[in-house]
Protein backbone atom coordinates (compact mmCIF):
# COMPACT_ATOMS: atom_id res chain seq x y z
CA UNK A 1 0.00 0.00 0.00
CA UNK A 2 1.24 3.58 -0.40
CA UNK A 3 1.11 6.17 2.27
CA UNK A 4 0.05 9.66 1.59
CA UNK A 5 3.32 11.43 2.07
CA UNK A 6 5.02 9.34 -0.30
CA UNK A 7 2.84 10.37 -2.98
CA UNK A 8 3.48 14.10 -1.81
CA UNK A 9 6.98 14.03 -1.35
CA UNK A 10 8.04 12.35 -4.69
CA UNK A 11 7.79 14.22 -7.98
CA UNK A 12 6.52 12.94 -10.84
CA UNK A 13 9.17 11.75 -12.86
CA UNK A 14 9.21 10.97 -16.69
CA UNK A 15 11.47 9.80 -19.19
CA UNK A 16 12.77 10.64 -22.17
CA UNK A 17 14.77 10.38 -25.05
CA UNK A 18 16.36 14.00 -26.37
CA UNK A 19 17.10 13.64 -30.08
CA UNK A 20 18.82 17.02 -30.82
CA UNK A 21 22.12 17.54 -30.35
CA UNK A 22 22.14 21.22 -29.90
CA UNK A 23 21.28 22.94 -26.90
CA UNK A 24 18.81 25.03 -27.88
CA UNK A 25 16.92 22.84 -29.47
CA UNK A 26 16.88 19.97 -27.30
CA UNK A 27 15.91 22.82 -24.89
CA UNK A 28 12.92 23.48 -26.71
CA UNK A 29 12.29 19.75 -27.50
CA UNK A 30 11.73 19.03 -23.92
CA UNK A 31 9.54 21.86 -22.94
CA UNK A 32 7.56 21.34 -25.87
CA UNK A 33 7.73 18.07 -24.44
CA UNK A 34 6.02 19.19 -21.09
CA UNK A 35 3.47 21.61 -22.15
CA UNK A 36 2.28 18.83 -24.27
CA UNK A 37 1.37 16.95 -21.01
CA UNK A 38 0.41 20.16 -19.44
CA UNK A 39 3.11 20.18 -16.96
CA UNK A 40 4.41 23.79 -18.05
CA UNK A 41 3.13 26.64 -20.08
CA UNK A 42 4.40 26.93 -23.64
CA UNK A 43 6.70 29.80 -23.26
CA UNK A 44 8.88 27.40 -20.77
CA UNK A 45 10.96 26.54 -23.48
CA UNK A 46 11.83 29.93 -24.61
CA UNK A 47 12.27 31.23 -20.41
CA UNK A 48 14.59 28.11 -19.69
CA UNK A 49 17.23 29.00 -22.82
CA UNK A 50 17.28 32.82 -21.49
CA UNK A 51 17.72 32.16 -18.12
CA UNK A 52 20.37 29.32 -19.15
CA UNK A 53 22.16 31.95 -21.11
CA UNK A 54 22.63 34.02 -17.82
CA UNK A 55 23.19 31.81 -15.32
CA UNK A 56 24.20 28.13 -17.09
CA UNK A 57 23.80 24.84 -15.36
CA UNK A 58 26.02 22.43 -16.69
CA UNK A 59 27.49 20.33 -13.77
CA UNK A 60 30.56 18.04 -14.71
CA UNK A 61 29.62 15.55 -12.29
CA UNK A 62 31.94 12.73 -12.89
CA UNK A 63 32.29 10.85 -14.22
CA UNK A 64 29.26 11.66 -16.48
CA UNK A 65 28.30 15.74 -16.78
CA UNK A 66 25.20 16.40 -16.28
CA UNK A 67 22.82 19.66 -16.80
CA UNK A 68 19.78 20.99 -14.67
CA UNK A 69 17.94 23.06 -16.45
CA UNK A 70 14.88 25.30 -15.62
CA UNK A 71 13.09 28.67 -15.21
CA UNK A 72 10.77 30.42 -12.89
CA UNK A 73 8.11 28.63 -10.97
CA UNK A 74 5.21 31.16 -12.55
CA UNK A 75 5.58 28.89 -15.67
CA UNK A 76 5.17 25.87 -13.81
CA UNK A 77 1.84 24.42 -13.90
CA UNK A 78 1.84 21.10 -11.77
CA UNK A 79 5.52 19.97 -10.32
CA UNK A 80 7.54 17.03 -12.75
CA UNK A 81 11.27 16.42 -13.55
CA UNK A 82 12.03 15.30 -17.14
CA UNK A 83 15.06 13.04 -17.40
CA UNK A 84 16.41 13.36 -20.74
CA UNK A 85 19.05 10.88 -21.66
CA UNK A 86 21.18 12.29 -24.99
CA UNK A 87 22.32 10.96 -28.23
CA UNK A 88 25.84 9.28 -27.62
CA UNK A 89 27.83 12.68 -27.93
CA UNK A 90 25.59 14.53 -25.45
CA UNK A 91 24.59 18.06 -25.07
CA UNK A 92 26.87 20.85 -24.87
CA UNK A 93 25.72 23.46 -21.70
CA UNK A 94 28.16 26.22 -19.96
CA UNK A 95 29.17 24.76 -16.45
CA UNK A 96 27.27 26.13 -13.58
CA UNK A 97 30.06 27.70 -12.14
CA UNK A 98 30.28 30.48 -14.81
CA UNK A 99 33.97 30.32 -16.10
CA UNK A 100 33.06 29.74 -19.61
CA UNK A 101 33.62 25.89 -19.44
CA UNK A 102 31.40 23.62 -21.09
CA UNK A 103 30.39 19.96 -20.36
CA UNK A 104 28.67 17.46 -22.92
CA UNK A 105 25.66 16.52 -20.45
CA UNK A 106 24.32 12.93 -20.81
CA UNK A 107 21.65 13.60 -19.01
CA UNK A 108 19.47 16.59 -18.81
CA UNK A 109 17.12 17.25 -15.78
CA UNK A 110 14.97 19.66 -16.98
CA UNK A 111 13.16 20.82 -13.36
CA UNK A 112 9.74 22.12 -13.26
CA UNK A 113 8.92 22.86 -9.86
CA UNK A 114 5.91 24.49 -8.10
CA UNK A 115 8.11 25.51 -5.14
CA UNK A 116 6.15 27.95 -3.19
CA UNK A 117 5.87 25.45 -0.66
CA UNK A 118 6.38 21.94 0.02
CA UNK A 119 8.23 21.09 -2.95
CA UNK A 120 11.75 22.61 -1.79
CA UNK A 121 12.38 19.00 -1.10
CA UNK A 122 12.40 17.58 -4.36
CA UNK A 123 15.44 19.75 -5.60
CA UNK A 124 17.86 18.55 -2.52
CA UNK A 125 16.57 15.23 -3.28
CA UNK A 126 17.60 15.43 -6.84
CA UNK A 127 20.98 16.90 -6.10
CA UNK A 128 21.66 13.24 -4.53
CA UNK A 129 20.69 11.92 -7.50
CA UNK A 130 22.84 14.03 -9.60
CA UNK A 131 25.67 13.08 -7.43
CA UNK A 132 25.36 9.08 -7.46
CA UNK A 133 27.49 8.21 -10.48
CA UNK A 134 25.90 4.89 -10.67
CA UNK A 135 22.83 6.23 -10.79
CA UNK A 136 23.11 8.30 -13.57
CA UNK A 137 25.48 6.05 -15.50
CA UNK A 138 22.43 3.81 -15.25
CA UNK A 139 20.50 6.80 -16.73
CA UNK A 140 22.48 6.46 -19.47
CA UNK A 141 22.43 2.83 -20.53
CA UNK A 142 18.83 2.68 -20.10
CA UNK A 143 16.97 1.52 -23.10
CA UNK A 144 13.65 3.18 -22.68
CA UNK A 145 12.07 5.67 -21.21
CA UNK A 146 10.46 3.45 -18.68
CA UNK A 147 13.75 2.10 -17.78
CA UNK A 148 14.63 5.95 -16.84
CA UNK A 149 11.70 6.37 -14.58
CA UNK A 150 11.99 3.06 -12.76
CA UNK A 151 15.93 4.06 -12.36
CA UNK A 152 15.00 7.83 -10.90
CA UNK A 153 12.44 6.89 -9.45
CA UNK A 154 13.68 4.24 -7.12
CA UNK A 155 17.09 6.41 -6.78
CA UNK A 156 14.47 8.81 -5.04
CA UNK A 157 12.80 6.45 -2.93
CA UNK A 158 16.33 5.75 -1.30
CA UNK A 159 16.31 8.91 0.27
CA UNK A 160 13.34 8.36 2.44
CA UNK B 1 20.59 32.95 21.37
CA UNK B 2 22.70 34.49 18.91
CA UNK B 3 21.30 35.15 15.38
CA UNK B 4 23.08 35.46 12.04
CA UNK B 5 21.50 36.88 8.78
CA UNK B 6 22.92 34.49 5.93
CA UNK B 7 21.72 35.14 2.37
CA UNK B 8 22.01 32.83 -0.58
CA UNK B 9 21.62 34.07 -3.91
CA UNK B 10 20.96 31.75 -7.17
CA UNK B 11 20.31 32.38 -10.79
CA UNK B 12 16.15 31.89 -10.27
CA UNK B 13 16.44 32.23 -6.38
CA UNK B 14 14.63 28.95 -5.81
CA UNK B 15 16.53 25.75 -7.29
CA UNK B 16 20.13 25.42 -6.48
CA UNK B 17 19.30 28.16 -3.46
CA UNK B 18 17.39 26.00 -1.32
CA UNK B 19 20.28 22.93 -1.46
CA UNK B 20 22.19 25.84 0.03
CA UNK B 21 19.78 27.36 2.16
CA UNK B 22 19.34 23.45 3.72
CA UNK B 23 23.39 23.38 4.42
CA UNK B 24 23.04 27.02 6.42
CA UNK B 25 20.28 25.59 8.22
CA UNK B 26 22.23 22.39 9.13
CA UNK B 27 25.14 25.06 9.69
CA UNK B 28 23.48 27.19 12.15
CA UNK B 29 22.25 24.07 14.10
CA UNK B 30 25.58 22.49 14.59
CA UNK B 31 27.09 25.99 16.10
CA UNK B 32 24.11 26.50 18.43
CA UNK B 33 23.22 29.36 16.81
CA UNK B 34 19.88 31.29 15.37
CA UNK B 35 19.85 31.40 11.55
CA UNK B 36 17.59 33.63 9.56
CA UNK B 37 18.10 32.08 6.22
CA UNK B 38 17.06 34.24 3.30
CA UNK B 39 16.73 32.73 -0.54
CA UNK B 40 16.88 35.54 -3.24
CA UNK B 41 17.58 36.02 -7.47
CA UNK B 42 20.63 36.95 -8.24
CA UNK B 43 18.95 40.03 -9.57
CA UNK B 44 17.67 41.07 -6.46
CA UNK B 45 21.35 40.59 -4.51
CA UNK B 46 22.40 44.21 -4.12
CA UNK B 47 19.14 45.18 -2.66
CA UNK B 48 18.84 42.04 -0.49
CA UNK B 49 22.21 42.91 1.40
CA UNK B 50 21.57 46.29 1.45
CA UNK B 51 17.97 45.30 3.33
CA UNK B 52 19.08 41.98 5.12
CA UNK B 53 22.55 42.94 6.23
CA UNK B 54 23.30 39.70 6.19
CA UNK B 55 26.36 38.21 8.11
CA UNK B 56 27.55 36.13 5.37
CA UNK B 57 26.43 35.60 1.71
CA UNK B 58 26.19 31.70 -0.12
CA UNK B 59 26.71 31.97 -3.72
CA UNK B 60 24.76 29.42 -6.10
CA UNK B 61 25.95 30.94 -8.91
CA UNK B 62 28.76 33.20 -10.63
CA UNK B 63 28.14 36.44 -9.64
CA UNK B 64 30.51 39.55 -10.28
CA UNK B 65 28.86 42.04 -7.75
CA UNK B 66 30.32 43.51 -5.08
CA UNK B 67 29.16 42.66 -1.69
CA UNK B 68 31.50 44.98 0.27
CA UNK B 69 32.44 43.54 3.49
CA UNK B 70 29.98 40.81 3.73
CA UNK B 71 31.99 37.54 3.38
CA UNK B 72 31.05 35.18 0.68
CA UNK B 73 30.99 31.41 0.39
CA UNK B 74 30.95 30.06 -3.30
CA UNK B 75 28.08 27.19 -2.80
CA UNK B 76 28.93 25.26 -5.99
CA UNK B 77 30.56 22.46 -4.88
CA UNK B 78 27.24 21.94 -3.26
CA UNK B 79 25.50 20.81 -6.52
CA UNK B 80 28.48 19.42 -8.21
CA UNK B 81 28.97 17.08 -5.06
CA UNK B 82 32.80 18.02 -4.95
CA UNK B 83 33.76 20.13 -1.92
CA UNK B 84 30.69 20.07 0.21
CA UNK B 85 33.05 19.36 3.47
CA UNK B 86 34.90 22.89 2.46
CA UNK B 87 31.83 24.57 1.49
CA UNK B 88 30.70 23.36 5.47
CA UNK B 89 34.00 24.85 6.99
CA UNK B 90 33.95 28.49 5.13
CA UNK B 91 30.24 28.56 6.47
CA UNK B 92 31.07 27.73 10.09
CA UNK B 93 34.24 29.98 9.72
CA UNK B 94 32.05 33.08 8.29
CA UNK B 95 29.67 32.52 11.24
CA UNK B 96 31.74 32.21 14.15
CA UNK B 97 33.71 35.86 13.36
Amino acid sequence: MIEISEVVTRPRIIGYKVTSKDRDKALHEMADYLHSIGVVKGTYGDSVIERENKYPTGIDTEPIPVAIPHSEREEVIKTAILVGQTKKGGVRFQKIEGDGLWVSAKVIFMLAVDTDQGQLEVISQLMNVIQDPEVVQRIVEAETTEEIEAIVGSAFDRQE
Amino acid sequence: MEKKTILVLCGAGFATSTVGGKMCEDVCKELGIKGNVQKRPATQGKTAVKQLNPDVILLMAKLTLDFGDVPVVNGIPLITGRGKEEVKKNLIEALSR
